[in-house]
């Protein structure tokens, strides 16, 4: 029996379970229906008038259902929607795996640059070095993902918008179908085909554990977390840096919200004492105002140098350096927490923006992104989606 | 409840959230008004606006309710950046009560627009005091939105707006509008102004939201670049959309009556009547909260109960709106001059009518008072019966006829029945008439008891009586207690319109009906009482054919008769029956003798038919075994003049012959008087000549009588012979064998009697075997092989009790046998040959 993951509410459920929607758009034909599910996922005040949910029937050897009646209309329908909020679920829902990435940290870390920055790439030069493609599988993502990340950045080429906390504005996740090219023993051309889901996380939201609870539930049932932590705001780092370099105000702290996550995921996970097994990419942001105080050999200079396999070698080096500049800026609780918490983790650095936009929040220079594709290769190294490969030694 | 605070935006050094709030809001509440509150820019707005930019955005100004009970009003602003330079951020501030009217009486959301109270800067304290009082701002008013509406044609789109929020309201169905930020603050100011401030509560709305399809109000604001899609299929079916920056619109086919009377009292300047019914609307709402979308309902309800002239559309609309909201009960002052008005309309329309019967069902089970009861009735019988009636089909009568049942419009004035009853006699299709009859009975507008009603039917219905669809109305009312009035009119109609005019072709057609079961009889009560003779005579003519006891029929008839006073003419009058009755046949002897029975000889004697009764009787009347009845009729009808000469002395005779008994005298009257005219020729001849040797053998002991009698019985011819001897062979078998009075020694005497006289006979060849009577032989054998044994054993004994005839007995009895083998070898032989066999 496949499981599919719903992108929206997270929940888990059997692909023969998927239910689906009308498409009927005549409400004098196929009279609307007040639906609870949904409303009640999007927080309306009252129950929103929508077209019916139609379960399909489903032959002994079918696996995934692909189309329903409606018994009002019978119009046929292949919208899919989740059987637990009722959203509708991508095309491929039930047939193709669902990872979701959750990008979380503190505010004005960069999670939201990372994200633009980051899924830019992917269809771009990454995708180019992966043989991968990576499609919006819905309008909503394609405007949003528009709107919010790629005009801000690369058009007016300005800052973007501080995230909103879901509690006022609870978005859509961004949905792609990414394929990478897989290569076999045989040679025949063959693809891992999964469908990422982007969770770009206001800092607010993991400020405190019941609004964590409530507004990013996603986290546990995350494919690899992504956990942004901005060196600007760590106190040692600022006093270290020119005074000509501008600073972001210092927010939370980022072992408080580790440690909120982990509570988090192990609440729901129900397992206490085991190590999560969850794949955390504990990244630097904005790694380029370092500049200055990052040793001259470091590896944190130089470009990322993953391919169509990811370099395990360099991810362990960059992962070591971090650790120790972790040790020497914050202590050692950061590590320690990570090490005693999680069964998969690893330091990463990079550098969304390629440098820091001035005081009107501008880009003067554009979008020169540094090492941004290293945590997300860890991640699909870590699900198996991608080959590593080490140094011949 | 007071009026609470809740402030939200991007705090200093904290980032989004609740900046300051009043006491009192819980969690639950205040993440509902974070949601409510929620502001993005639209997208073609400048994304690092200047402060006076900033003064372009549009204001998110949000009336919301809350789980049905909490008022909600919002005014979010886009504040650029925040503490640290992000932009995006937004303050919001919203005010929370169950109540607004307590700040405002008849508040209204929208004109808090602009107002002072509204504040758009963080504050340093985290509490807020909750209000008493609110300022409404200074833009929605009025005048300004007059001016609005009047200005770029806006008024023509109102009805349109209007009729989307009216809908939108019953169905769920949200209205899009596109414009600038200040002009949809007007759209909603207008239409919110013209709705009843109850209604207008419930019209939640939005002056600008980025996100339509994220808000649940009913009036959503917002830009033309903002996330809604306009997709055909939302503007055409799934939302109401006024976009005018692209003059796009949702098609609205039929403007909501309410809408188009706002529109046109907006027109004409005159907004009294409105203001006056938004108030009877609050109102009633409050007290009927079920009926608040029945909104052009209650105006129609309004405009009626005011004496307004209404359409007889709004007609069905008000009762209908009466009928479910039970207004009797819950407004009867209303109810009362809403049925007034009523009164004065005359409508044939169908639905309205229907409307009225409803109304009227309803109202009567909710124990009205009299006069709205009264009225109510005044109302349905004007509009059923002398309006829509009039234009009805007989098959709109018969559904309306399912419909009043159980409806009594008993009592309505007179005055109003004898209308009724007016254009009950003016229909000229038969059928619609005896279906608007079936009306008047139904709800008892005519009842049996009516004193005029056999005159109504008189005129009313018998005229048409021979066509199906009266006579089926008639059939039905025979079950009723409307069957002696119809009767009785239907009595009165055939001696009046059929009988003395002649007009008897239709007589035939009314047959049927008149001889049904269940009006003969009382058709015959009416001849009666009315002395009407020849109507009893025509009616009995039909009845009696259909009758098959004829007897009773005509027994009745002479019951009947008696009861008409017709003094001499009752013979007459019988023979006209008679002929009636049996036609070109004869009753039976039994029918005969029932009728003698009953009807008194003086009436009868004088008919013509009692000699035909004579001549009956007569063919059943056996002399030899005299029935008491016989000689009855016989002493009755042997005087009458009209029974012929010959009926007359067989009567005479019959009379007689009781007394005679069995000496020579008597014997030699009855030969005599078989070989005599009337009785030679006909049947009572053999009867007397059985009736003689009966007398002759058993009675009379003479051996020479009975010698003598033989001897002139031997000598007759042989046609008569054959008739005395059969008659001798009976009474002599009679005598010894069945006659249960005669004892057996005188049986012994019969016999020995017998075959004194006929053994010499016999033995002198006088009587020669096959070919005279030897019945000495066969009746012996008959007895003796008889049977029965108690014959046997009487036979036996008879013969062997005289020591005299034992020798010549047993001599006659060897004889006997030998004949008897003799037959029986005659038989096998004849059986051989014809089966062809040897012996």
């Amino acid at each position: 029996m496949s499981k599919a993951i719903c992108p929206y509410c997270s929940e888990k459920f059997n692909s023969k379970d998927i239910l689906f929607r009308c498409i009927n758009p005549n409400s004098g034909e196929c009279p609307f229906e007040e639906d609870k599910e949904y409303s009640k996922y999007w927080r309306f005040t009252r129950n929103k008038p929508m077209n019916k949910i139609i379960e399909p029937e489903l032959s002994w050897h079918e696996r995934v259902p692909e189309s329903a009646i409606c018994t009002h209309c019978h119009t046929k329908s292949t919208k899919k929607v989740c059987p637990f909020c009722h959203n509708e679920l991508p095309h491929t829902a039930g047939h193709v795996k669902e990872y979701t990435i959750s990008i979380i940290g503190a505010k004005e870390a960069g999670k939201s640059h990372y994200v633009a920055v980051l899924i830019n790439a992917l269809k771009q030069y990454i995708g180019q070095k992966l043989d991968a493609a990576l499609v919006a599988l819905n309008d909503e993502t394609i405007n949003r993902y528009q709107e919010e990340f790629y005009n801000p950045l690369y058009i007016k080429k300005e800052k973007i918008r501080g995230t909103i906390s879901a509690a006022a504005d609870l978005k859509a996740p961004l949905i792609y179908r990414f394929s990478i090219k897989k290569k076999n023993i045989f040679k025949v051309n063959d693809h891992n085909v999964i469908t990422l889901v982007f969770f770009d996380t206001a800092g607010e939201d993991l400020e405190k554990t019941e609004i964590m609870r409530r507004e990013v539930k996603y986290i546990s049932n995350s494919s690899g977390i992504i956990f942004l932590l901005d060196p600007l705001q760590i106190p040692a780092v600022r006093e270290k840096l020119p005074v000509d370099t501008i600073l972001p105000n210092v927010q939370t702290s980022p072992d408080d919200i580790i440690t909120r996550v982990i509570n988090l995921i192990k609440e729901d996970h129900k397992n206490k004492k085991e190590p999560i097994k969850i794949p955390v990419a504990l990244t630097f942001s904005k790694i380029d105002a370092l500049h200055s105080i990052l040793q001259s050999g470091s590896s944190l200079r130089q470009v990322s140098p993953h391919d169509s396999l990811f370099d395990i070698d360099d991810c362990e080096i960059v992962s070591s350096e971090i650790q120790a500049y972790l040790q020497e800026w914050v202590g050692p609780n950061i590590s320690n927490t990570m090490e005693h918490n999680f069964k998969n983790f690893s330091y990463f650095a990079l550098s969304a923006l390629g440098g820091t936009p001035n005081l009107e929040g501008k880009l003067t220079d554009g979008v020169s992104p540094f090492r941004i594709e290293d945590p997300f290769l860890w991640l699909l190294w870590k699900n198996k989606l991608i080959e590593g490969r080490r140094a011949k030694k | 409840m007071a009026i609470l605070q809740h402030y939200y935006t991007s705090c200093t050094n904290k980032g989004f959230q609740t900046n300051a709030v009043s006491e009192g809001l819980d969690d639950e509440t205040t993440r509902l008004l974070i949601r409510i509150g929620l502001y993005i820019p639209p997208v073609s707005m400048p994304s690092q606006p200047t402060k006076d930019e900033l003064k372009l955005f549009p204001v998110s100004f949000t009336y919301s309710i809350l789980y049905d009970t909490k008022f909600v009003i919002t005014n979010s602003v886009y504040k650029g950046q925040d503490y640290s330079g992000r932009y995006g951020n937004y303050f919001s501030h919203s005010l929370i009560t169950d109540a607004f009217d307590s700040a405002i009486q008849n508040f209204l959301p929208i004109r808090l627009w602009g107002s002072d109270i509204w504040a758009t800067e963080e504050t340093q304290s985290n509490e807020l005091p909750s209000l008493e009082n609110l300022d409404y701002g200074s833009l929605i008013n009025w005048e300004n939105i007059m001016n609005f509406l009047i200005s770029e044609s806006r008024l023509e789109s109102l009805p349109y707006m209007l009729t989307a929020v009216i809908e939108g309201l019953k169905i769920n169905k949200r209205t899009i509008i596109v414009d600038s930020n200040t002009n949809i603050a007007l759209w909603i100011g207008a239409i919110t102004s013209l709705l009843p401030r109850s209604l207008a509560k419930r019209v939640t709305f939005t002056t600008y939201n980025k996100n339509p399809y994220s808000t649940d109000v009913l009036i959503c604001g917002t830009t033309a670049d903002s996330d809604f899609h306009f997709l055909d299929r939302e503007v055409n079916h799934e939302y109401f959309v006024f976009d005018f920056e692209r003059n796009l619109f949702s098609e609205i086919k039929d403007i909501n009556p309410f809408a188009a009377i706002i529109y046109g009292q907006l027109k004409e300047n005159n907004l009294q009547k409105l203001s006056a019914f938004s108030k009877f609307y609050d109102e009633v709402a409050y007290r009927i909260p079920q009926c608040k979308n029945e909104i052009y309902s209650m105006f129609a309800l309004f405009s009626a109960a005011d004496g307004i002239f209404i359409s007889e559309d709004d007609w069905q609309k008000v009762i209908h709106f009466m009928i479910t909201y039970d207004v009797a009960v819950h407004y009867p002052n209303i109810a009362v001059m809403c049925i007034t008005a009523l009164g004065n309309i005359r409508s044939s329309e169908k639905e309205l009518v229907f409307c009225v019967i409803d109304l009227y069902k309803k109202t009567s089970n909710q124990g009205i008072n009299n006069s709205i009861k009264s009225k109510m009735e005044t109302i349905l019988t004007n509009s059923l019966f002398l309006n829509y009636s009039l234009i009805a089909t007989v098959d709109d009568l018969e559904i309306v006829l399912e419909k009043i049942k159980g409806i009594s419009l008993e009592q309505v004035e007179k005055e109003l029945k004898i209308k009724c009853f007016d254009v009950f006699l003016k229909f000229k299709d038969p059928a619609k008439k005896s279906q608007y009859f079936r009306l008047l009975a139904s709800t008892k507008l005519v009842i049996p008891s009516l004193e005029k009603l056999e005159e109504l039917l008189y005129q009313g219905i018998m005229p048409e009586i021979t066509e199906p669809s009266t006579q089926k109305l008639f059939l039905e009312t025979l079950n009723t207690n409307f069957r002696v009035p119809f009767i009785n009119s239907f009595g009165k109609y055939l001696s009046s319109e059929v009988l003395t005019k002649n007009n008897l072709s239709s007589f035939p057609t009314l047959s049927n009906l008149a001889i049904n079961n269940l009006v003969y009889s009382n058709l015959v009560s009416f001849t009666i009482r009315e002395s009407n003779w020849s109507l009893y005579c025509a009616l009995y003519s039909e009845y009696v054919k259909s009758k098959e006891e004829k007897v009773e029929s005509f027994l009745e008839f002479y019951d009947n008769l008696k009861k008409f006073n017709l003094k001499n003419e009752t013979s007459q009058e019988l023979e006209k029956a008679f002929r009636a009755t049996w036609n070109a046949q004869l009753p039976t002897y039994d029918e005969c003798i029932l009728i003698t029975k009953r009807i008194r000889i003086e009436d009868i004697s004088k008919c013509l038919f009692i000699d035909s009764f004579a001549e009956i009787i007569l063919h059943n009347i056996h002399f030899v075994d005299l029935s008491s009845e016989s000689i009855e009729f016989s002493e009755q009808f042997m005087n009458s003049q009209r029974i012929s000469e010959d009926h007359q002395t067989i009567l005479k005779f019959i009379t007689k012959t009781p007394t005679l008994s069995g000496n020579k005298e008597d014997l030699e009257i009855l030969y005599q008087t078989a070989n005599k005219r009337p009785f030679k020729d006909r049947i009572f001849y053999k009867d007397i000549i059985r009736l003689f040797y009966r007398k002759l053998l058993v009675e009379n002991k003479s051996l020479q009588v009975h010698e003598n009698y033989v001897e002139k019985m031997i000598k007759l011819s042989p046609n008569e012979a054959n008739i005395h001897y059969s008659s001798y062979e009976e009474s002599f078998f009679y005598a010894i064998s069945e006659a249960s009075n005669v004892k057996v020694s005188e049986k012994v005497r019969i016999f020995a009697d017998c075959f004194k006289v006929w053994y010499p006979l016999h033995f002198q060849n006088q009587v020669k075997p096959n070919s005279v009577p030897d019945f000495l032989y066969d009746k012996y054998a008959k007895s003796f092989y008889s049977q029965k044994k108690e014959i046997r054993l009487n036979t036996e004994k008879i013969v062997c009790s005289d020591s005299n005839l034992e020798e010549k007995w047993i001599f006659f009895k060897r004889e006997t046998e030998k004949g008897i083998l003799i037959t029986i070898n005659k038989t096998v032989k004849s059986i051989k040959n014809r089966l062809k066999l040897s012996d």
